[in-house]
């Protein structure tokens, strides 16, 4: 039971994702603008995430791939910081890249994390992802990512050890 | 789902939709409703009967509306799959700083 909480706002085409975390503020925003940190738990199970750029200041950009442990990444994503405010919140655009670092993507969605510092050493995140297009959902939903990363890519990773 | 999310995107058929939450609709009491003409909101309709958002009971003379629930049971499970997604990896999030090597 993780309480993560979900708002639906079809309108916008925007979901919005809330969480409670065991850790400081601090420890959870370093977790999101350090490069070992983010290598450490962005994932998905069973892929290795590999930071290529990561520039958190309005502008900076945030460039990484993603692709099977042990394997090559296969993946590549690019975003550009709009708004950073230390400890507090981050927002960036986000789309499909390549290998280097190349804007491959004209419908790049919006993506807000707010961290909230509660009592005790907890902290909320907050996150906002808003799509530009309905075509946009739609070139994510082909990658996999739609059908959850333990779907998709889990499959994608058996099929991959059954062809060794 | 696509075309569910398109044909959505419009105002005024986001607010039809709205409108027969509360139950079947004639196309009068949607016209009623919404302050459009009634050519407009029969386009609206027929979108949304295309998309099979909204399905359509002949009644006499009254042309009675209502919002089918497989389409949007489709459109949340999918934004519901988008949601588990971030949830497993804040779940690995949580480990990271729990200092566990889960995630190492």
């Amino acid at each position: 039971m993780s309480g993560l909480l979900v708002s639906k706002n079809l309108q916008d085409r925007e979901i919005v994702l809330e969480r409670e975390l065991i850790g400081s503020v601090d420890a959870v925003w370093r977790c999101w603008t350090t490069a070992a940190d983010l290598e450490a738990w962005w994932g998905p199970e069973g892929w290795a995430t590999t930071v290529r750029s990561l520039d958190v200041r309005p502008g900076g950009l945030w460039h990484f791939g993603m692709g099977p442990t042990g394997a090559p990444p296969e993946v590549w994503i690019r975003a550009v910081y709009s708004e950073v405010i230390t400890g507090s919140a981050l927002s960036y655009v986000e789309g499909f890249s390549d290998e280097t670092g190349a804007d491959l993507d004209p419908e790049s969605h919006a993506v807000t994390v707010e961290f909230i510092g509660l009592e005790a050493g907890r902290t909320r995140l907050v996150l906002r992802t808003r799509f530009t297009s309905v075509d946009r959902l739609e070139q994510i939903a082909a990658m996999g990512m739609v059908e959850g990363w333990s779907g998709g890519f889990d499959r994608l990773e058996h099929l991959l050890r059954s062809m060794r | 789902m696509i075309q569910t999310l398109s044909a959505l995107a419009e105002p005024n058929r986001l607010a039809i939709v709205e409108f027969l939450r509360e139950g079947p609709q004639s196309v009068t009491d949607i016209v009623g409703r919404l302050g459009l003409s009634q050519p407009l909101v029969s386009k609206h309709l027929k979108v949304l009967s295309e998309v099979e958002i909204v399905h359509r009971r002949v009644d006499g003379k009254r042309r009675i509306y209502r919002l089918e629930q497989a389409r949007f049971a489709e459109l949340d499970r999918w934004l519901d799959s988008f949601a588990d997604l971030w949830d497993e990896r804040l779940d690995r999030l949580q480990a990271h700083l729990s200092g566990t090597d889960a995630s190492s």
